[in-house]
């Protein structure tokens, strides 16, 4: 049954693709986005609350949609390793798979949770491991899947003591900065074969005084930061590539790696759970 | 800089650590399952078996620690300097193993890893003294290695226990496998997420399908994938090993293999070229 369901599945995505091409994901930009993903996550906790014997809810929570969903995203992973085609990630086949495997881990932390909050302490730690771990996972999924539109990565070149206002971004478009520019100092340290060390500008933004490094952004606003990304020696004196990214889920990403960090470290104390305290 | 340090000396600290790791795989091996472990043979054995794998830890720890000096700079980037790393935690791996589930047959298994590793950096080193390019120089650098060749050296004995898997049918060389794996697996979001974190500071995003990364996530999900199938327990013991073997080559992949690819050009994880 489960392969009858993922080979439609998977049809139905590459019918869209065909038809349609990729994900337009500039259209999806917030607040379209926002409002799907909690249409979806509304959808699917009221299914569970409501309907928890139809056949949805089971199909989620049973252990061939846990392998297939693994076995999916394995697979495309696979295929983006061998070929090196970054472009696949803007595909209808990677955003349904991203969907059913946001769906599953939903599905398998609701039952998590309410297994946690019904047997008491004496599985708690492997559950607790569980919940950290699906749950930071699912959050770090779901918001650079669902945070996508809403990325920004803008590129300026900024010239000694010339203040500047215009940005590329990636595919080349031209846009003007609400706010000025303007490299102060920047100065190159080298190793004894001229190779650079370091490198280190004092920029003015916007009437601040900001020092970047390699390694060390710093943030404008909320979800934005400004990067020095690297530097060309002209005859008087250097310019530096500045890049200014914006990205407002940063903070529900971040949430979710510390969770499964969290995991990770019980992953390594608590060990493997023994066979018979399985479900 | 004295001309006899560095990598000039590493055949006197490797052969010293091969041969210490190999008297304990021999001592290990010597003390019969059927004995009990409070008997004195059994204790003597294993007490020699613990001190002379601890001394190849050591030796090697030694000469990680002179060339960490005499380079000036952690020796985590080039190719030979990571190999370093894995016999190390190699070795490690093995002696932790066999201390917390006295599983003999392990530190025979880690002594032939961190042999062909030690090998390779004695036949084949690749000693160029690469000095540190502006993007390394991050406080993520050494946790991000270092997790890296820790959980590599434990999923590489997860892989020696698979291949014995195909062809045994005891049971507890699975269970043996599960907890390397988990481990390895610890250890292995350890360095990703680590490596998350780096390139949000340094490049602006979180994850950006470089090839590296994307191998990285490939193996991450292999093994992630054994262990659910575990956890369901209705996979046979053969797949398991076939997976862990899958999963171990993708590691490979994902730490050498990926500058070999056509990809490889436009990757941020390629120094030593």
């Amino acid at each position: 049954m489960p392969y009858i369901i993922i080979t439609i599945f998977l049809a139905v995505a590459l019918a869209l693709q065909i038809m349609v091409g990729s994900v337009p994901i500039s259209f999806l930009a917030f607040p379209l986005n926002l409002i799907l993903a909690l249409l979806w996550a509304v959808v699917m906790i009221s299914l569970w609350k409501t309907r928890r014997k139809s056949f949805f809810v089971d199909f989620m929570l049973s252990r061939g949609a846990t392998i297939s969903s693994i076995v999916l995203f394995l697979g495309f992973c696979l295929v983006v390793g061998i070929t090196g085609e970054r472009s696949l990630v803007s595909t209808w086949m990677f955003a349904f798979i991203m969907l059913y495997l946001q769906t599953v881990l939903l599905f398998v932390i609701l039952r998590g949770w309410r297994a946690q909050t019904a047997t008491g302490a004496r599985l708690g730690a492997v559950r607790w491991r569980f919940l950290l771990n699906h749950a930071g996972l699912l959050l770090a999924v779901s918001s650079a899947f669902w945070g996508a539109p809403d990325t920004e990565e803008l590129r300026i070149r900024a010239v000694q003591s010339l203040p500047v206002r215009e940005a590329f971004t990636i595919d080349g478009t031209y846009e003007v900065l609400p706010f000025e520019i303007t490299l102060d100092e920047f100065s190159v340290e080298t190793y004894s074969n001229g190779v650079p060390s370091m490198y280190e500008a004092l920029v003015n933004v916007d009437g601040e005084n900001v020092i970047l490094k390699v390694n060390q952004p710093y943030g404008l606003s909320f979800g934005r930061d400004i990067y020095l990304v690297g530097y060309e020696s002209m005859q008087d004196g250097y310019s530096c590539i500045l890049q200014i990214v914006y990205e407002p889920w940063k903070y529900a990403a971040l949430a979710g790696v510390i969770m499964m960090l969290a995991g990770a470290f019980m992953l390594f104390v608590c060990g493997p759970r023994r066979r018979n305290d399985d479900d | 800089m004295i001309d006899i340090m560095g990598w000039n000396i590493f055949i006197w600290f490797g052969v010293a650590a091969v041969l210490l790791s190999a008297v304990g795989a021999v001592a290990s091996l010597c003390a019969n399952d059927h004995w009990s472990e409070s008997s004195l043979r059994y204790r003597r054995r294993r007490g020699i078996a613990i001190t002379s794998s601890f001394s190849a830890l050591l030796v090697l720890a030694a000469f990680i620690a002179l060339l960490w000096v005499d380079l000036g700079r952690p020796p985590l980037r080039t190719m030979g300097e990571t190999r370093l790393w894995y016999s190390f935690f190699a070795f490690f791996a093995g002696l932790f193993t066999y201390i917390r589930w006295r599983y003999r047959w392990i530190l025979s298994y880690s002594t032939i890893l961190a042999t062909v590793f030690i090998l390779i950096n004695i036949f084949r080193p690749e000693i160029h003294d690469q000095t540190l390019m502006p993007a390394l120089q991050s406080p993520w650098f050494i946790p991000h290695v270092t997790v890296y060749m820790f959980s590599y050296s434990f999923l590489g004995c997860a892989f020696l226990l698979s291949l014995v898997g195909l062809f045994t049918t005891k049971n507890n060389v699975m269970s043996a496998a599960d907890t390397l794996v988990y481990i390895g697996m610890a250890f292995l979001t350890f360095g990703m997420l680590s490596g998350a974190l780096w390139a949000k500071e340094a490049w602006g995003h979180y994850w950006s399908w470089d090839p590296k990364e994307t191998w990285a996530l490939v193996t991450w999900l292999s093994y992630m994938l054994y262990i659910h199938l575990r956890l369901s327990g209705r996979t046979s013991r053969r797949m398991l090993c076939l997976l862990l073997i899958f999963s171990f080559l993708c590691l490979q992949m994902c730490w050498w293999g990926v500058n070999y690819l056509p990809t490889a050009s436009d990757s941020v994880h390629v120094y030593n070229r």
